[in-house]
């Protein structure tokens, strides 16, 4: 089924459009932090306010998730979203579980920054995408439906 | 009753398949020590060793992937989802916060586990805080 702006329904457009509002208060957010540190040069607690500033969309983005959840009228829909969401969840449990134990177990590297989070959407984006695939309807399974039904 | 109140079939073989998956996690982990205190392991043994007790984890997510599934009762689904969005919402924000924290200031990364064990107790009060608010007097 291709990408229909007019055939969604109000949820999902919701969703979308405070996810991209999420997603560029993010850009402009995390921009902005990293302008600020660097010609500042903050250091000490007040670092604390860039990171927490940074982390705010990301927090806007799980509660429009809840909020698309709490909205969404379709089950099927609701399901997929929250499989994407336990797909993302696994993928950062996977990478912060393999990589506290390889501290414990005597590695002394760390894994670069912000890791997680890409992992995170990442995994969301390809779970969405194969369900996509995994559930695509042919295009006349209208038709099909439509001619057995009056048969 | 069981754990939280919900006692559905459903949520009785959650309960059953997270214990298992607790249990091995607890044996693989417990093995993977051993192992490397025992065997001076390194290289990419070493890894693949790491890789062993993470298996567990993707599995318990499964199980509630699978929960999920074979939940009919919508409230409980919904209490599930709010409390899974609750751990994945503390999880990012602390390894976000710590990440940038990482970036500019060169401080240590978090003691290892700290995530994992965040997301499963923000999970849980999450569900027992939403079980205690939506509380049915036995004379309602």
């Amino acid at each position: 089924m291709a990408w229909n702006w007019k055939k969604m329904n109000a949820a999902k457009k919701g969703l979308i459009r405070r996810g991209a509002v999420a997603l560029v208060a993010y850009e402009v957010l995390w921009a902005g932090s990293f302008l600020w540190v660097d010609r500042a040069k903050v250091e000490g607690t007040i670092l604390w306010v860039p990171a927490a500033l940074t982390t705010l969309p990301v927090l806007g983005l799980i509660w429009i998730m809840a909020r698309y959840l709490g909205e969404e009228v379709d089950e099927f829909h609701r399901l997929l979203v929250v499989r994407c969401l336990l797909w993302g969840t696994a993928a950062v449990m996977t990478s912060v579980c393999f990589h506290g134990l390889l501290q414990l177990l005597g590695w002394k590297g760390n894994w670069p920054a912000a890791v997680e989070l890409a992992l995170f959407f990442v995994a969301a984006l390809a779970a969405k995408l194969t369900y996509r695939v995994q559930n695509r309807v042919p295009a006349d399974a209208d038709g099909l439906v439509g001619r057995e039904g009056t048969r | 009753m069981s754990f939280c109140g919900f006692s559905t079939p459903a949520s009785k073989r959650y309960q059953q398949r997270v214990l298992v998956t607790v249990l091995i996690y607890l044996v693989v982990v417990l093995a993977a020590a051993w192992t490397v205190k025992h065997t001076h392991v390194h290289g990419w043994v070493l890894y693949a060793i790491a890789v062993m007790p993470a298996l567990p984890v993707l599995a318990m997510l499964g199980v509630m992937g699978v929960y999920l599934q074979e939940e009919k009762d919508e409230y409980l689904r919904l209490v599930t989802m709010r409390s899974l969005l609750a751990g994945s919402a503390v999880l990012l924000a602390i390894l976000m916060v710590n990440d940038f924290l990482r970036s500019f200031s060169g401080s240590a990364a978090l003691p290892p586990f700290t995530s994992w064990v965040l997301f499963f107790v923000t999970f849980g009060v999450a569900q027992a805080v939403q079980t205690v608010r939506d509380r049915v007097r036995d004379d309602a």
